[in-house]
C-alpha cells in the first residue's frame, strides 16, 4: 500500500462503507478494489491474474467459475483493468460478467458467447449449471470435461493445455489463504478501522486510542496474520467458504462489536472467536477457546498482576491489551469473561511468537488433515486407514503400506464383519497426494486448488477424496454396529478406492491372501501364500 | 379329504395366483437371503457349476481341507484355512449340505441352486420373461468371462477345484440351467424392467478389473433381493388392479411403475427420525402400497376363482372345486385349496388370503429380505419404511445412474423404471395425488420431496458418488 493512499482520507471513508455494506464488487470503485484485491501467486511466482491477462493476449478465451460470491467478478474485473492499462495491446475483448443474465434461454446465451467469439477472445463469469446445456457445450467445447477433471484432480494433459479456452475455477481456490493475512495487514482496511473508531468509540475520541485499534498492532507481530489463517483453515474445513464469507468475517473482526463495558467485545481477537458470523462460530466450535490451559500465568492475570506477567512472558506482555480491570474484583461470569479475553491474546501472541504451548484443543483433531493435505503426508494417512480396519492405535510402528482390507458380505447385517479379506497391500510409493487444479492449463503443483485426492501413480481410477469426514472418521476409529450408520458412507468411498487399487497392479504381493480378525481383544492377522502348482502356505499369523 | 388345520399354507394362494404374481412370500418370509438370491439368478442365467459340493466340503470338513495345505499342517492351520475360506465364500449361507448352501459368488464352476429362497429367485427369472432372461444370461456370460475376482481368489478357487481330480469336467459351467421354467414366457412389464438394469449394470461392469467386477456383484445381489420385494409388490398391484381376469391386459402393459408403486423412499441417512416429515411420509407411503398389494393378491385370487366358477357348467361347489384345483394344480398343494374352498364357500373367497397369505406375512418378507438388501427399516419393532442404506444407494446408482448424469435425472429414471420416489423430479400426476392425499394435513408434500432431493443429494456427495459444482448443480461420478 502506498503513502498517498494511506494518506487519502477519502479512500478509507470508502472502505469503511465497503466494510459497513453488502460487500459486493459492484460496490467498490476501481481505485478500492486496487487497494483490497487479494493477489493469488501461482506456484511459478506469477501472479494468476497476470498469467490470465497474459493468456487473453496470447489470443484464449477465459471461463470463471464458482458460486455467487466466489470472487469471479472481481477476478473479471481485475483483468479488465490489467488490459485496459496496456497502452501497447490492441486486443478486442468480450466481458461476460453474468452468463445467466446474457440471455433468456440456453440458444440465446450460446447466440452471445458464439458473437462474442468472433470478434475475439471473450471472458465470461459463469456457474457451472447453465455451462452443462447442450447449446452452450457446442459453443465452449472441452470446458465442461476440462472442470471435471480440474475438479477430480486429474493430472493437466496437453488437451487442456491446447484447449482455446482456459477454465478458472474459483470454488478450487483456497479462499482463507492467502486472503485473511493480506486483509489483516492491509492498510487502508487499518485506515478504515480508525475512522470508524474516529466516528463511533467515546475512548478513542477523549483518549486517542482504545482497545480495538490497540489490538491492531498484534497483527503486526511477525506470523500473527499466518497463525490467524491457519486457525481459520482448521475451524472451517468442513464447510465450502467463499470470498464473500471471508470479507463479512474480516469486516467483523475488524469493525464488530464495541470497547465499552468491562469486556470489551471490538478487539480483532475476541472476535476471532465470539463475532457475529458463521465463520467465528465455526472456529469456537472447532478449536473450544474455552478450554485453553495456561496454568503458569493465570493467577498473575487474575490479579492483574502485570509485573509478574512480564517477567513470565517478557517477550509479549508489551503487545498485550490491557482491560483495565482487575478481573478477581468482578462478578464470577464476567470474570469468567475475561480471563478468557487474556487467554486468547496471550495464546495467539505466544503462539506467533514461535512458543509450542498453549494448544487450542481441537488444533489436536485436525492436526492429522492439516499433515496430509498442507504436508504431504501420505504415511500419516495410510497408517490410519490400516489402523482404522485393525482398530488399533496409530504407532510409529504401523505399517505405512496399505493393506487393502474388504469385507465381503453381501447383505447387510445389524454389526460390520469383524473378519476381512486383505486383498493385498499397495507400496505407500505407489500412492500420491493430488490436489484439484484451479486453471485448465496449469498442474495442480502450479495452481492447487483445495480438494485433495489420495490416488494411485498412474491409475486414475483409484481416487479417494479426502474430505473432512474421511479424516473425522479415521480419527474417530470404525464403529462396530451399523445401527447408527455413522460414517457407512466414508466405508464405501474408502471400499471403491481399495477394489481400484487391487485392479491397478500396484499389488506388490498378488499371490497372497490376508485374513483380519478383530473379534478377539487385539487383532489376528493372517497371510496366506498360492504358489504355483503347489498347496496353499500359511506365511505369517499374529 | 386332507384338512389344511390352521397353519398358514401360502402355497394355497400362490397356486391360483402364482403365474401373475410369482414373488409372494412362502411359509417362512424371513428365511430367503441376498445369497441366496444371487446364487439363484446366476445359476438360472450361467447354469450350475460342477464345484460347488467340493467347496462346501472343503469349508465344512477339515480333513478335505487337510488336502489344500502342505502335509504336516497343524491341526490349527486347518482351522486357520477355515476362517479364511469362510470369510471368502460365507455370507452365513453355507450350512453341511451343499444343496442348501449358497456361498458367496467368484466362480462359476461354485454355482447349484439352492431352494432356501422360497422361490424368490425363480418367480423373479419367471417375471424377466423369455426377453429379458436372455438379456441377463449373454450379459452374465460377458461379466464373468474375464474373471471375477482378485487373482488370489481365483488362484484358491482353481485349488478347490482342482481337488475334485476330475479335470475333463472342470471346463466352466454345463449347459443345463437347473429348473428353469420354459422360455416362452412373456414375463410382468416391471419384471423386464428389472431385468434390463440388471443386464445393462452387468454389461457396463465387464468394462472393470475382475477385481472391482466383485463390487458389481455384491450391488447385483443386494438389488435383486430389492427388486425382488419391489416386483412383488408392484405384480400385485398392476395385476390386482387391471380390469379384466386372467389374461394379461393391455392396461396391465402399460402399467407405469410410478402410477402403481409410486413408494416413497427415505432419503437421508436412515433410519430417520419419527418426527421428520419424510420419514412420516415415507411410513405412510409404504404401508399403502404394502396394502393395496395385498389387496391386489385378494382381489385377483377371488377374481380367478369366481370367473372360473361363473364359466363352470357346473352346478354344485364342491365338485366345482375338486375340479378347479386340479386345473390350477397338483398334489398336496391341489388339496390344500380344495379343503379351503369348500370350507369358505362361494362367498368367502376373498378370506382365504387373508388367512394363508396374510397382511403381516406378506409384511414379513418385505421387512426381512429389505432389510436385508438395505431397503427397509427398522430391523426390528417399529414402523416399516423404505430406505437407501449406502450398500443400496451405491447399487442403485451403479446400475441406474450414467457417469455426467444430473442427480435429477437419476430421480427420474429411478422413478419412471423402478416406481420408487426419491424427491420430486419424474412425479406422474396420480402419484402426485395419491401422495398429497397421504399427507394430508401432516406436511406439504411438495416441500418434502424436494427436501428428499436435497438429502439424496447430500449423501451422493459425502459418499463419493456424485460430484457438486459450485453453484449447485451435481452430477453422478460412475465408476466407468
Amino acid at each position: 500500500m502506498s503513502a498517498n493512499q494511506i494518506a487519502n482520507p477519502q479512500l478509507a471513508t470508502e472502505a469503511l462503507s465497503f466494510l459497513q455494506g453488502t460487500k459486493t464488487s459492484e460496490a467498490q470503485s476501481s481505485q478500492l478494489a486496487d487497494a483490497l484485491y487479494v493477489v493469488r501467486k501461482l506456484g511459478t511466482g506469477e501472479a494468476l491474474d497476470s498469467y490470465l491477462a497474459r493468456k487473453i493476449v496470447e489470443g484464449k478465451s477465459l471461463v470463471l467459475t464458482g458460486s455467487a460470491g466466489g470472487g469471479k467478478t472481481m477476478l473479471l474485473h481485475r483483468i479488465q483493468h490489467m488490459l485496459d492499462a496496456r497502452p501497447d495491446t490492441e486486443i478486442f475483448v468480450t466481458y461476460i460478467e453474468d452468463f445467466v443474465a446474457c440471455g433468456a434461454s440456453d440458444e440465446e446465451r450460446a447466440r452471445t458467447l458464439l458473437s462474442g467469439l468472433e470478434r475475439g477472445p471473450i471472458v465470461v463469469a459463469a456457474n457451472e449449471g447453465p455451462l452443462l446445456t447442450e447449446a452452450v457445450r457446442e459453443v465452449l467445447p472441452g470446458v465442461v470435461g476440462a472442470l471435471r477433471s480440474m475438479q477430480s484432480g486429474d493430472r493437466v494433459t496437453q488437451e487442456d493445455e491446447s484447449m482455446p479456452f482456459v477454465v478458472v475455477d474459483m470454488a478450487a481456490l483456497d479462499p482463507v489463504v492467502p486472503a485473511i493475512s493480506q486483509l489483516l495487514a492491509n492498510d487502508i482496511l487499518r485506515a478504515a478501522v480508525v475512522a470508524h473508531e474516529a466516528q463511533s468509540c467515546h475512548q478513542f475520541v477523549e483518549l486517542g486510542t482504545c482497545p480495538r485499534v490497540e489490538a491492531l498492532q498484534q497483527l503486526d507481530v511477525e506470523g500473527m496474520p499466518e497463525f490467524v489463517e491457519h486457525l481459520v483453515q482448521l475451524g472451517t474445513s468442513a464447510r465450502e467458504v467463499l470470498f464473500r464469507h471471508i470479507w463479512d468475517f474480516v469486516a467483523d473482526l475488524l469493525i464488530g462489536g464495541s470497547c465499552e463495558g468491562p469486556v470489551p467485545t471490538s478487539p480483532w481477537f475476541w472476535r476471532l472467536f465470539y463475532g457475529r458470523r458463521v465463520i467465528a462460530d465455526e472456529l469456537r466450535e472447532a478449536l473450544q477457546p474455552q478450554f485453553l490451559a495456561m496454568p503458569r500465568g493465570l493467577p498473575y492475570l487474575f490479579q492483574a498482576d502485570w509485573i509478574e506477567v512480564d517477567k513470565w512472558q517478557p517477550a509479549i506482555c508489551d503487545l498485550v491489551v490491557d482491560a483495565g480491570v482487575k478481573p478477581a474484583k468482578l462478578q464470577a461470569q464476567e470474570a469468567v469473561q475475561i480471563m478468557r479475553w487474556y487467554k486468547i491474546q496471550f495464546a495467539l501472541l505466544m503462539r506467533s511468537n514461535g512458543q509450542r504451548l498453549p494448544i487450542f484443543p481441537g488444533e489436536e483433531a485436525a492436526s492429522l488433515e492439516r499433515s496430509v493435505t498442507s504436508d504431504g503426508r501420505v504415511d500419516r494417512l495410510t497408517q490410519h486407514m490400516n489402523a482404522y480396519f485393525s482398530r488399533e492405535k496409530v504407532t510409529p510402528r504401523t505399517p505405512t503400506d496399505l493393506t487393502l482390507w474388504v469385507d465381503t458380505a453381501l447383505q447387510r447385517k445389524e454389526e460390520r464383519s469383524k473378519a476381512m479379506l486383505g486383498l493385498g497391500t499397495v507400496p505407500t510409493g505407489s500412492l500420491e497426494l493430488r490436489n484439484s487444479r484451479v486453471v485448465s492449463s496449469l498442474s495442480d503443483r502450479t495452481a492447487p486448488g483445495s480438494r485433495v485426492f489420495l490416488k494411485a501413480k498412474g491409475d486414475s481410477r483409484a481416487s479417494l477424496p479426502l474430505v473432512p469426514r474421511i479424516f473425522e472418521a479415521l480419527i474417530r476409529g470404525r464403529s462396530i454396529s451399523y445401527r447408527d450408520g455413522e460414517f457407512e458412507d466414508v466405508d464405501y468411498s474408502i471400499r471403491d478406492f481399495y477394489l481400484h487399487l487391487c485392479g491397478s497392479n500396484l499389488i506388490s504381493n498378488p499371490d497372497t491372501l490376508r485374513l483380519l480378525d478383530t473379534s478377539g481383544d487385539s487383532p489376528v492377522r493372517l497371510t496366506w501364500r498360492i504358489p504355483e502348482a503347489s498347496h496353499i502356505e500359511l506365511v505369517s499369523g499374529s | 379329504m386332507a384338512r389344511a388345520g390352521s397353519e398358514m399354507q401360502p402355497t394355497v394362494v400362490r397356486s391360483v395366483v402364482g403365474d401373475r404374481m410369482p414373488n409372494l412370500p412362502a411359509r417362512h418370509p424371513a428365511k430367503p437371503a441376498v445369497a441366496h438370491i444371487v446364487n439363484n439368478l446366476l445359476t438360472l442365467s450361467l447354469g450350475p457349476g460342477i464345484a460347488k459340493s467340493e467347496l462346501i466340503a472343503v469349508m465344512r470338513q477339515p480333513e478335505r481341507r487337510q488336502r489344500l495345505i502342505p502335509e504336516g499342517s497343524s491341526q490349527e492351520d486347518v482351522t486357520r484355512l477355515g476362517k479364511l475360506l469362510d470369510v471368502i465364500y460365507n455370507d452365513g449361507k453355507v450350512f453341511g449340505s451343499a444343496s442348501l448352501s449358497s456361498p458367496i459368488f467368484w466362480d462359476p464352476r461354485f454355482l447349484a441352486f439352492d431352494p432356501s429362497d422360497d422361490g424368490l429367485s425363480l418367480g423373479l427369472w419367471t417375471s424377466f420373461g423369455s426377453l429379458g432372461q436372455q438379456e441377463l444370461q449373454e450379459a452374465a456370460t460377458e461379466f464373468v468371462a474375464g474373471g471375477i475376482s482378485a487373482e488370489s481368489i481365483a488362484e484358491l478357487s482353481g485349488r478347490i477345484v482342482d481337488l475334485i481330480g476330475t479335470k475333463d469336467e472342470v471346463v466352466g459351467t454345463t449347459g443345463e440351467r437347473g429348473s428353469e421354467p420354459a422360455r416362452t414366457d412373456e414375463g410382468t412389464p416391471f419384471g423386464r424392467a428389472v431385468a434390463s438394469i440388471l443386464a445393462s449394470g452387468l454389461q457396463r461392469g465387464a468394462s472393470l478389473s475382475p477385481c472391482y467386477r466383485s463390487e458389481i456383484l455384491r450391488q447385483f445381489g443386494v438389488l435383486a433381493g430389492g427388486f425382488a420385494i419391489l416386483t412383488s409388490l408392484y405384480d400385485a398391484i398392476a395385476v390386482g388392479s387391471s380390469a379384466v381376469g386372467v389374461e394379461s391386459s393391455d392396461e396391465e402393459e402399460r402399467k407405469d411403475p410410478d402410477d402403481a408403486l409410486g413408494l416413497v423412499f427415505y432419503t437421508g441417512d436412515p433410519p430417520g427420525d419419527l418426527d421428520d416429515p419424510l420419514v412420516e411420509i415415507s411410513i405412510q407411503s409404504a404401508s399403502d402400497v404394502m396394502h393395496r398389494a395385498h389387496k391386489g393378491v385378494s382381489s385377483y385370487f377371488a377374481r380367478i376363482v369366481q370367473g372360473a366358477w361363473a364359466d363352470s357348467k357346473d352346478p354344485n361347489w364342491d365338485s366345482f372345486c375338486a375340479n378347479f384345483v386340479t386345473s390350477v394344480t397338483s398334489g398336496e398343494s391341489a388339496k390344500l385349496l380344495q379343503s379351503r374352498l369348500t370350507e369358505v364357500g362361494v362367498n368367502g373367497i376373498e378370506g382365504i388370503v387373508e388367512r394363508d397369505l396374510s397382511f403381516n406375512h406378506y409384511r414379513k418378507l418385505v421387512k426381512s429380505l429389505g432389510g436385508r438388501t438395505g431397503m427397509v427399516v427398522p430391523r426390528k419393532s417399529g414402523y416399516l419404511r423404505f430406505v437407501l442404506e449406502t450398500n443400496m444407494l451405491t447399487a442403485l446408482v451403479s446400475y441406474v445412474g450414467r457417469p455426467e448424469m444430473l442427480v435429477q435425472d437419476f430421480v427420474q429414471s429411478v422413478n419412471q423404471r423402478l416406481g420408487i420416489v426419491l424427491g420430486v423430479s419424474g412425479l406422474t400426476p396420480q402419484t402426485w395425488e395419491r401422495l398429497d392425499f397421504l399427507a394430508g394435513d401432516v406436511t406439504d408434500i411438495e416441500n418434502t420431496l424436494e427436501d428428499a432431493e436435497l438429502l439424496l443429494k447430500r449423501r451422493m456427495i459425502q459418499a463419493g458418488l456424485a460430484l457438486e459444482f459450485s453453484d449447485g448443480t451435481t452430477v453422478l461420478r460412475g465408476s466407468e
